[in-house]
Order: C-alpha cells, then structure tokens, then sequence
C-alpha cells in the first residue's frame, strides 16, 4: 500500500553554464510500514528528493511512484516540511485539523480523532495553545500530529528535529519510534544526524555529495527497537558511516 | 503610571497655550477663538452637531464598507491572474493621481445632493491603501506552508481561504487604519462640493456666518468620528488577530 519507488531519477537546476545537477540516477525502494532513512551531507538534495516523492517537483528523468497507483503525487504523502509550518492564528488542535478540511472530512470525527492523539502524543492540555506559546519540542510534536492525522500511509519528514536542543531532540527521537510502533506508517526520513538515522530506520540510504548518488544502503531491520543509545551496533555503526561521509565532504 | 498621563497634560497644555496666547496677544474671536470658547460653541450645539455628525458617520461607515469591498477584490484579482495585474496597474496608479476634488462635483451631477456622492468620494480614496496592502498581505505566506498544503492535495481555492488570506489580515488590517483615517477627509470634501448635511456642510455654512467657534467646534466633532472609527478597527483587529497578542 504505502510503498515508494524511485528508479534513476535525475534533477538539475538552471541552465546553460549555470545549470547544477543535484540527483543523479537515483534509485531506491521503501517497503510498505518501513522506516527508510536518507542521510547525506549538508545541501547534498535530500530535501529536493522528498519535494518529488511529495510531487511539489517533477524529476527530469526517472521514476517515482508513490503506493500501487501511477499518476500525480500530491495529496498522497504527508509532507512535513523542514522549516516551521505550523500557522500561527490556528491553535494547535486547529492545525491539526488542516488535513481533515483539506480533504473534506467530517470535522466532529476529525476532531475526536485528533482528541484521542493529542493524548497518545504527550499534547492534551495543549489543545487551545497557540504555536508562539508552544515550545520548540511541542511544535514540533504539534507539526508531527498534524502529519499523522492526514491519514496518508507515506509519511515524508524533512530533517523535523534538526532545530531542537541536543537533549529535547533526543527525547523526541524516543517518542518518535514510540509513535511509529503505535502507528505504523511508510516514513522517508530526512536527517544529517548519523545517530539519529541509526537509532529510528530500517533502512539508511547513505547519499553522495552533489550531485546526489547512492553511496550505500544500510539494513538494519534486524536490530529490534527501542535501540539504546549505549549499543555497541551503534558506536560502530556510526563510525563507519560518520567516517564515508566526511569522505564526501571532502573530496 | 507616568505613560499614561503624558498624552492627557500634554494635550491640556497644549490647550492651556492657545487660550493664553489668544488672550494675551487679543485675537478677534472670529479669526481664532480659544479653545473655551470652541467646547462652548460645541456644547451649545450638540445636537446640531449630532445631527450632522450621524450623517457624516453614515457616509464614511459606507464609503469605507464600499473600499474594503473594492480593495479586497482588486488585491484577489491581482493575485489570482500575472496578466490582469500587469493590465490593471496603471488604472490603479492612475485612480490615485486623479484629484478626487476634481471629480467631486461630477459626482454631485451624476448622484445629486445625497449621501451617495461623498460614499462614492469616500471609497475612491480608500480604496487604493486596502488593495495595496492586502495586495501585499498576500504574498507573506510561507513558501514551506503552501508546499505543506500543496503536497496535502489542497485545491488553489483551499490555499487562497486556509493559508494565504489569514496570513494576509495583519497587513489588510493596516491598509484598513489608513483607510479610515482618510475616509474622514473624503466625506469633509464630498460634502463641502454640495451637501444639505453633514460636519463637512456644517463647517461651511458656519464660516460664511463667521462662526467660528462652530467651525471649530465642527472640527472637533470630524476629529471624534475619526477617532471612533479608529477605535473601532483597533477592537475588530484585535479579536481577528488574538493569536498574535496573546503573551507568552
């Protein structure tokens, strides 16, 4: 249901001289309920990968598909963007919401839907707040509510801890694969945090630096989560990852 | 404390001068009566005063209900189509560079001696800061939130109502202070062109009369329309955007 494919896509911007590739004949395959990662250097294209798993972009050659069906895209992720989305005159109930009127759901059952997670997500209480009173941790588990309760079985999360404090962040990273247990969805993952790609995913894609190629896939669906933070999987692990991709930085 | 009686003295003092020096110096009563002398003619004459005044409220209440309406539907119209933007702009820069006094008496010809022409005077001026600005307020939504909606399926109708118009009310509520602000003077002159009432009409029979003081007194009373509408919009503004002024 909610696997993505992606077959020797490729994206350039600009043109002539000016023109700068960012993906080159990229490849790879997120299994339905799998949590796949794509982790890479800083302005490697990951962020431009998502916006066309998301159809907000279209590859210049390639394939992606999104679940069985062929066709446009949208509206059959739910996209978190990188920068903060929420919108400020909507409280946070309200923005979580937004996906429920957008497609035209009766709003009694959304809102005792999103009730009912608010609870689950650490948000009651919250509901009434505006965003500018939240704190950066219950935006974004405002922001990640929000993309839960749009029902799409492809969740599409641009770098969502990348603002955060290394402690609230760690906490969130927790509460993440807590959530994601609860409830399964496909995710595609955006991070340049090795840690954080090896103790949420099933899958990392390790990119190149641009244009963006795929320089490894780590499997790692055999290791049983929660992970603790104090694995030795993990310190060798990040290693060997942080150790390829500062390669990519510097050469 | 101190911050909130600052306005008040200043404003007395500023009063305290005028009737000083008005009596010092001896000026005629009919070239500057001092201030007493203006709240008393403003007293006498209250509901004279109210009178024209209700019907200066109605025309500017109008004026500015017809500018909101107009200038909303620019401001979409310009967002909604490049070409009818690039077609429609010198028309807009041109209705600002008209003399609204000039067509003020065509209007009298055109609509009689009504309340019409001055509602009429009053929207061409008001317009144009609400269509600027919401003009503008539209474009402050961020490029990651109309991704967000894009990306949900979302209808350009859906992102017009959900994202860019609520994140366009902070600047439309600024285009509306000004408005208003100006509304005021396109009523004074509407009715100054020809009018049976209103403070504008008031003013200037009492100044061919040389009174003055009533003139004054007329004033005052424009000033207080102004400033209760502007109380007004402040109220209004300050419910639709509680999001924004609710302390941390």
């Amino acid at each position: 249901m909610g696997a993505v494919w992606a077959e020797k896509v490729e994206k350039s911007f600009g043109t002539g001289s000016e023109r700068l590739s960012v993906l080159a004949e990229l490849s790879f395959h997120a299994g339905d309920r799998r949590w796949l990662t794509i982790l890479g250097p800083s302005g490697c294209g990951k962020t431009t990968l998502l916006r066309i798993v998301a159809g907000l972009l279209e590859p210049d050659a390639g394939v992606v598909r999104v679940g069985p069906a062929a066709g446009s895209r949208l509206g059959r992720t739910a996209y978190l963007p990188q920068e903060d989305t929420l919108f400020p005159w909507r409280t946070a109930l309200e923005n979580a919401l937004l996906p429920s009127e957008i497609d035209g759901r009766p709003r009694a059952d959304a809102r005792r839907e999103a009730l009912e997670l608010f609870d689950r997500f650490g948000l009651a209480g919250f509901e009434q707040i505006y965003p500018r009173q939240l704190s950066g941790g219950m935006r974004q588990r405002v922001e990640l509510a929000r993309t839960f309760l749009a029902r799409r079985d492809v969740l599409l999360l641009d770098e969502p801890l990348g603002a955060l404090d290394p402690l609230t962040r760690a906490a969130l990273q927790d509460w993440l694969v807590e959530v994601w247990t609860e409830f399964r969805r496909t995710i595609l993952l955006v991070t340049h945090d090795v840690e954080e790609a090896l103790l949420l995913s099933d899958e990392i894609l390790v990119l190149s630096a641009r244009p963006a190629r795929v320089r490894d896939l780590v499997l790692l669906s055999d290791w049983e989560r929660p992970r603790a933070r104090a694995d030795r999987r993990l310190f060798e692990d990040r290693a060997r990852l942080l150790d390829a991709l500062t390669r990519e930085v510097t050469a | 404390m101190k911050r909130v009686l600052l306005p008040p003295l200043a404003i007395a003092l500023a009063l305290a001068l005028w009737e000083g020096a008005v009596r010092v110096v001896h000026i005629a009563p009919y070239i500057l009566p001092p201030p007493s002398r203006v709240f008393a003619a403003f007293g006498a004459n209250l509901a004279t005063l109210s009178l024209h005044g209700a019907t200066t409220l109605v025309e500017i209440a109008l004026g500015l209900a017809a500018a909101s309406l107009c200038g909303f539907a620019i401001a979409l119209l310009l967002h909604a189509s490049p070409s009818v933007e690039r077609a429609a702009r010198p028309f807009l820069v041109a209705s600002q560079m008209v003399p609204v006094f000039a067509i003020a008496p065509l209007l009298v010809v055109w609509l009689g001696y009504g309340i019409w022409p001055k509602v009429v005077v009053t929207a061409l001026i008001g317009f144009f800061p609400i269509a600027v600005a919401e003009s503008d307020g539209l474009r402050t939504a961020s490029p990651g939130a109309v991704d967000l909606l894009l990306s949900m399926g979302a209808t350009r109708r859906q992102i017009l109502t959900k994202l860019l118009i609520p994140a366009s009310l902070p600047a439309l509520f600024s285009g509306l202070k000004v408005a208003a602000t100006l509304s005021v003077v396109g009523a004074t002159i509407g009715e100054w062109v020809g009018a049976r009432r209103g403070l504008g009409f008031l003013m200037l029979e009492a100044n061919a009369r040389l009174r003055v003081d009533l003139v004054f007194a007329s004033i005052l009373a424009l000033t207080l329309v102004g400033l209760l509408l502007y109380l007004a919009l402040r109220i209004i503004e300050r419910h639709a955007l509680r999001w924004r002024d609710r302390a941390l």
